[in-house]
C-alpha cells in the first residue's frame, strides 16, 4: 500500500477520486492474499471485489488510508470464512490439480515452490488458510489475527499448530 | 515436536516471501474500470433496499 500521502495532499481530491485512489493502492494487495486464500485467481478477484465493495458502501465513514486499508483487510478475510462456511464450498477439490500460473513466472524453482505452497494450502480448512495467512504472510500477531478472525488468541494458536502439522505433512508428501 | 514446527513456520514464511516477488496475473478489469462496476453494484443494491421499502400494493382496492 502507498504510505505517503498527507492531508494537505488528500484535500486536493474528491471522495469519489480517494476511493479510486484507494482502490489502486490496495488492489494488488489484496489481490495477492485472496489468491494464497482461494488458490484460484477468478475466486480471488470475485473475493476483492466484494470486498471493495463493502468499503465503498462504507467509504464516508472510514478514515483514508490506514482505517480503510485495516478495514479491506478485516472485511476479506470475515468474507472468506464466512462464504466457505455457507456455501460448505469444495472448489478445491473440483478444480484442477495444477494451481493458476501467475502470467510472466519465472524460474521453475519459484513455480514449484508456490505450486507446494498452494498445494498445501489447499488441505487446510478455511479458518486454518487464514489463520495462516495472517500469522506468516501479513505478518500479524496473534491478538490482531484472533480480533480479524473474531476469535480468541488460543484458538488462533491451536489453529496454527494444526495448520503447521498438516502443512508438514502435505509438503513432505510433495516432494 | 517444537523444533519441525519452527522450521516448518521457516520453510512456510519463505515460500510466502518467494509468493510475494512474483509478478501478479492482469486482473480481469482495469481498476477504473473495477471502481465504475462497484458503484454500478452498490447503486442496484440501494436501490433494492429502497424498492423493498415499498408498501405492498394490495390486490384489490379496500371496501
Amino acid at each position: 500500500m502507498d504510505g505517503n500521502h498527507t492531508a494537505e495532499h488528500d484535500e486536493k481530491f474528491t471522495r469519489d477520486e480517494k476511493f479510486t485512489r484507494f482502490v489502486i493502492s490496495v488492489r494488488p494487495g489484496l489481490r495477492r492474499s485472496a489468491y494464497l486464500l482461494c488458490g484460484d485467481w477468478h475466486e480471488a478477484d470475485d473475493l476483492v471485489q466484494n470486498t471493495l465493495l463493502a468499503v465503498l458502501r462504507h467509504w464516508d465513514r472510514l478514515r483514508w488510508p490506514e482505517v480503510a486499508f485495516g478495514y479491506a483487510r478485516t472485511t476479506m478475510y470475515r468474507i472468506f470464512v464466512s462464504d466457505r462456511r455457507h456455501a460448505r464450498w469444495r472448489l478445491e477439490s473440483v478444480r484442477a490439480e495444477v494451481p493458476d500460473r501467475p502470467a510472466g513466472g519465472s524460474g521453475e524453482t519459484n513455480i514449484a515452490d508456490r505450486e507446494l505452497l498452494l498445494a498445501a494450502l489447499r488441505e487446510l480448512p478455511p479458518r486454518q488458510r487464514a489463520a495462516l495467512t495472517l500469522r506468516y504472510f501479513e505478518d500479524l500477531d496473534v491478538a490482531r489475527t484472533a480480533e480479524i478472525l473474531e476469535c480468541e488468541p488460543s484458538t488462533i494458536r491451536s489453529q496454527t499448530t494444526r495448520a503447521l502439522a498438516t502443512m508438514r505433512l502435505v509438503m513432505s508428501k510433495y516432494r | 515436536m517444537a523444533d519441525e514446527q519452527s522450521n516448518t513456520e521457516r520453510e512456510i514464511r519463505e515460500l510466502y516471501r518467494d509468493f510475494a516477488s512474483q509478478p501478479l496475473p492482469d486482473p480481469p478489469e482495469s481498476d477504473e474500470e473495477l471502481v465504475a462496476l462497484l458503484r454500478a453494484r452498490l447503486r442496484a443494491q440501494e436501490r433494492d433496499a429502497e424498492d423493498e421499502c415499498l408498501p405492498r400494493i394490495p390486490d384489490e382496492p379496500p371496501v
